[in-house]
């Protein structure tokens, strides 16, 4: 009975003896820079933020109350034997009221990456001393099957568009965009787009398109009617309007900017429970991207008759 | 490569010699005692009872069969023969040995009551003096059943008192030991291998404790016979049913209920046991308040025939196994989840006239997990695995008391993944492998206080491309008594593992963790065990064990967390480096047990040159259990669990990240801008410590038609806030259980 005692009297104990540490997941600030260099190999124009890591107190990053871009470093580009070197601007990206868009932007507007697979050096010298660098290379351009792809409308069922993967591990953004015109009342024509969803197999189930390694897109017939019925819907004046080409734009993205758009869009369980998120960067002891994209376009053409059953009139440029 | 040639070669070489010193002449009349130990009052056979010669001062134990085998006895000489086992009356026989024909006997042992403070003192096993016992583990289910339970008893759950076995937390039963991952652990069920142990995304086993009849583990140092994993071994023996009289039993909890049916057949008998949730309302508790759609149930069926007019000495036993999980919101806007486990095992095992059995296992074991993803935007993901297995095994007695223990074990092994990658790209990781292994086991054990086994388990063909390369795996244990108080004990053995889970460490709670065949651009994962250890008495009624272990992995094939692309390795080669000290401490005084155990440990990881501690690599964990039989059926006991704090890594700050969601459009105007956090080193830092304490009380209530349990335990009696895992965004902490008063009530007929 003594042993029960003890027992008994170390429950008693336990039980005023509840209690909680006082943790925090937080470690020592660092001195850190994200980077971010999306560039066009298709325009002269290329844009490249750079921001520091901030710390807060508690754990809401939106109260953050400096502005962490950086506008007072020395950012160059190295290709094909030139050195670019980008220059700071401040911008005001509309709706922003907290320090998380970026206040300014570094810019050049004589730097076009063209080339196939041509290697992108950036160096970023800051303040501090510290400098941080990144490689990437352009994306390989591309053909189309002619072969395989679609260039008429209409079809029975759907439209395919086919290209070559000429290197892996490359992202392939496309999208169709039917190009219209209507005719203004001053007898002029005013030009818009309307985009044509994918087959659900390529998009999201929002509608939108998925970027992905696929080698080729499908449309299907039904989804171009509903956008051509929908581009004058309500309106009993088909008659002005012209209809231009379709174009099948696809982007791709190379290695790198193709992995940062991948980790930027994980899907995921709500059941699992994962803490660490997943990242990707290619920038050296930083943050952020260096990546390259460019833009190929496949031009569908419309046969007039299938126009005219809508109302609609071809576009004569 | 050399070095593990050579090591193989020596112990081949070792083990050939060892028989060769049987050979030594022996008296020529001489006999042998056979025996079978059972229950009386059920028929079921006793593993471990304790069987002694008085004239001859010798002795062994039944195995997990209830057999034993006592050989080089004299003839023409009345033996008397003490049996004896924790919880039943001790039985002296005499018997008369004539001539030098085996001597059979069966000995029915009688419970002593159903209170285990009634256990007589030499009912307790006595370990023999030369046993090659270093870093096994035998769970007494029955001990386990006066502990305080938790939600419901839980095998695995309950090694949390094993020194040298690591969980994550409250809320998942997945069990670590000695620095090894949870995929590097092999469950066996009368020595089929189950896949997906694991019932409510890991939080309790499949298997049902009433099932069991004897579990075995190994945390390292195991024999030739055990194979394919690189840190554990769990051997589960199930009953063969009550061989007298039909039983059933029935049990409820806050989760399951559940039932067992037993009783004889012609020639046999049976058992059935089933158990299903019938309330998931209690698992909110477990994750941070959302309720949980889980259902899940397991069924197990046994049945064994023995006809002696059919083989003398034989028996035939069918064992199947069901376990199934869902997870279903009943929307179509959310995913389905299945998981199943199926195994079905047939085995022959005979006894001859020669000290020798044998045992023949054919089975199948399959696994399949599921996700539908219905109108959402996640990704069909299935996998499927079957395992074919045909073992034989053998075990011959020499006069010499040696033992030695053969056998084959082929086994064909196909898994199907199917997954669908962030880039839409679909992975159909379709394989199938065969691995011919045969193994030898010599147990050198006619010195009185010397014992080793020595032996290799050879894999002719391997699962993997790269394991198909013949491949040698020797294993060593040894024991020597200096005093029968003192014994020290050693083993070094390598292991190899041919299949793995792709499972994402960073993962709190898991759903998805298929199985694979390691991918031929990946060698088999290798480790090698060296472990010491000594074993005393320092009061009476107090044994002693401390072991010291060092283990390294090579080849240990990791989820490759930087993949992005499907041209990106699913796996990459590490390799791991664990060892520590354990110490457990078992008093048992009347009415009163006590058990203490800690480990401290130590566990890295190297993965692309960089090297981390694993998530449950906790530097010290002790546990205290105090179990009191207060008479009149009353038992009260408690669990205290300690561990220090287990890493994690730490978050250095934010910065601001563009997610591009139209690439056609500026991407600095158009793109979305949200804090991101940067993480620091992996697993740098450490969580706070972890300490629990449960309290347990039970009553057993003998009434004239049925003897009923009921028990009522209090989880995390000063309601400790013990950190599960924070939220990055809010910081928030989610805490495992909280103080949680349960009950259970079982009813046995």
């Amino acid at each position: 009975m003594r042993i029960n005692a003890v027992l008994f009297l170390l429950v008693l104990f336990f039980l005023f003896y509840g209690c909680e540490d006082d943790f925090s997941p937080k470690g020592d600030e660092v001195e850190k820079y994200a980077v971010f260099a999306v560039l066009n190999a298709d325009t002269n124009y290329q844009q490249i933020v750079v921001s520091k890591v901030y710390q807060v107190e508690g754990y809401d990053p939106y109260s953050h109350q400096d502005d962490p871009t950086v506008r007072t470093a020395t950012v160059n580009i190295h290709f094909e034997g030139s050195e670019y070197n980008f220059l700071s601007k401040e911008i005001n990206v509309s709706g922003s009221d907290s320090f998380i868009y970026p206040t300014s932007v570094y810019y050049n507007d004589s730097f076009k990456p063209a080339g196939n697979s041509k290697p992108v050096d950036l160096e970023i010298t800051f303040e501090t001393g510290k400098t941080i660098h990144a490689k990437t290379s352009t994306p390989e351009r591309f053909d189309f099957d002619f072969g395989q792809s679609g260039r008429f409308i209409p079809v029975d069922d759907s439209i395919s568009v086919y290209w070559f993967r000429y290197q892996r591990n490359n992202i392939y953004s496309p999208r169709m965009v039917l190009n219209y015109y209507i005719e203004q009342n001053d007898g002029s024509l005013k030009k818009f787009e309307a985009e044509i969803p994918p087959h659900p197999y390529f998009r999201h189930n929002d509608g939108r398109t998925k970027p992905s390694e696929n080698d080729h897109v499908i449309y299907r017939m039904k989804d171009i009617e509903e956008i051509f019925r929908k581009i004058s819907d309500g309106d009993p004046y088909k008659n002005r309007y012209y209809i231009g080409t379709i174009d099948v734009d696809v982007i791709v993205m190379e290695r790198n900017l193709a992995a940062y758009y991948v980790t930027s869009n994980p899907w995921q369980n709500e059941y699992v429970v994962l803490v660490d998120e997943n990242d990707y960067s290619n920038i050296e002891n930083g943050l952020g991207i260096l990546g390259v994209f460019r833009k190929h376009t496949w031009e569908v053409f419309i046969v007039e008759s299938f126009l005219n059953s809508f109302g609609y009139k071809k576009f004569n440029p | 490569m050399r070095t593990l040639r050579t090591y193989g070669k020596f112990f081949i070489i070792v083990c050939m010699l060892l028989p060769a010193l049987s050979s030594q002449i022996l008296p020529q009349e001489i006999s042998r005692i056979r025996g079978f130990v059972t229950d009386s009052l059920n028929g079921e056979a006793l593993p471990y009872a304790n069987v002694f010669i008085e004239e001859l001062k010798r002795g062994t134990s039944t195995d997990a069969y209830g057999a034993f085998i006592i050989t080089n006895v004299p003839v023409n000489n009345t033996y008397s023969i003490v049996i004896s086992y924790v919880g039943y009356k001790t039985k002296y026989l005499s018997i008369k040995v004539e001539s030098a024909k085996i001597i059979e006997i069966r000995i029915a042992l009688n419970p002593t009551g159903i209170q285990l403070q009634a256990v007589e003192k030499i009912g307790e096993r006595e370990t023999l003096p030369n046993e090659t016992d270093l870093s096994i583990q035998r769970i007494d289910v029955k001990r386990l059943e006066t502990l305080p339970k938790g939600i419901e008893l839980d095998i695995f759950r309950s090694l949390q008192t094993v020194p040298g076995v690591q969980f994550v937390s409250d809320l998942t039963s997945r069990y670590y030991v000695r620095g090894g991952a949870s995929n590097q652990n092999l469950v066996l069920i009368n020595g089929i291998p189950i896949y997906n142990p694991f019932h409510a995304l890991g939080m309790f086993s499949v298997i049902d404790p009433d099932m069991i009849n004897s579990l075995n583990f190994y945390k390292g140092g195991w024999g030739a016979e055990y194979g394919g994993r690189l840190s554990s071994i769990m051997d589960i023996k199930t009953k063969d049913g009550n061989k007298i009289n039909y039983a059933s039993k029935a049990t409820a909890s806050y989760l399951t209920g559940k039932v067992s049916v037993e009783g004889p057949l012609p020639y046999g008998s049976f058992m059935i046991t089933g158990r299903k949730s019938f309330s998931t309302h209690v698992l909110k508790k477990f994750l941070d308040g959302k309720s949980l759609p889980m259902s899940f149930y397991d069924v197990s069926a046994k049945a064994h025939y023995l006809n002696p007019d059919l083989i003398e000495n034989g028996k035939f036993e069918f064992f199947t196994f069901r376990s199934e999980d869902q997870l279903d919101e009943k929307d179509p806007h959310r995913e389905k989840f299945k998981w199943t486990n199926e195994v079905y095992g047939l085995k022959w095992i005979q006894f001859y006239n020669e000290p020798f059995f044998s045992e023949v296992t054919i089975s199948l074991s399959k696994f399949s997990g599921e996700l539908l993803p219905n109108l959402t935007d996640s990704k069909h993901r299935k996998n499927n695995v079957s395992d074919f297995s045909f073992l034989t095994d053998a075990t011959y007695t020499f006069d010499s008391q040696d033992v030695i223990m053969f056998g084959t074990h082929v086994k064909i092994f196909h898994s199907d993944l199917l997954l669908t990658n962030s880039l839409g790209a679909i992975i159909d990781d379709n394989n199938s492998g065969g691995n011919f292994t045969s193994y030898f086991k010599y147990r050198f054990l006619r010195i009185k206080n010397f014992g080793l086994d020595a032996g290799a388990r050879i894999n002719l063909t391997g699962i993997t491309q790269r394991g198909g390369d013949f491949y040698i795996e020797p294993r060593l244990s040894t024991t020597y008594r200096f005093s029968p108080s003192f014994s020290l004990k050693a083993a070094i053995g390598i292991y190899q593992q041919e299949i793995t889970t792709v499972t994402d460490e960073r993962e709190v709670i898991s759903l998805f963790e298929p199985w694979i065949i390691i991918p031929s651009i990946l060698n088999p994962p290798r480790a090698v065990h060296y472990i010491i250890g000594l074993e005393t008495v320092p009061l009476i009624d107090m044994i002693l064990k401390l072991e010291t272990y060092y283990k390294s992995v090579k080849n240990l094939a990791t989820v490759n967390d930087h993949k992005i692309f499907p041209s990106d390795p699913n796996l990459v080669s590490g390799t791991a480096e664990s060892y520590g000290v354990e110490l457990q401490l078992d008093m048992k005084l009347q009415s009163f047990y006590f058990n203490l155990s800690y480990s401290l440990s130590n566990a890295v990881v190297e993965l692309r040159g960089i090297e981390y501690h694993p998530k449950y690599d906790s530097r010290h964990n002790l546990s205290l259990i105090a179990s009191v039989d207060i008479g009149k059926g009353w038992n009260i006991s408690s669990v205290w669990n300690y561990s220090s704090g287990r890493p994690f890594t730490e978050q250095l700050g934010y910065y601001n990240r563009f997610y591009i969601d139209n690439i056609y459009l500026d991407w600095i105007l158009n793109s979305k801008v949200k804090p991101y956090l940067v993480l620091g080193e992996i697993n740098r830092g450490r969580l706070p410590d972890y300490h629990r304490l449960d309290f347990s009380i039970s009553k057993v209530l003998p009434l004239d038609f049925a003897v009923v349990t009921i028990d009522a335990s209090i989880i995390n009696v000063y309601d400790r806030s013990n950190l599960f895992y924070f939220k990055r965004d809010t910081g928030k902490r989610v805490n495992m259980l909280p103080f949680l008063p349960t009950a259970s009530i079982k009813v046995e007929i």
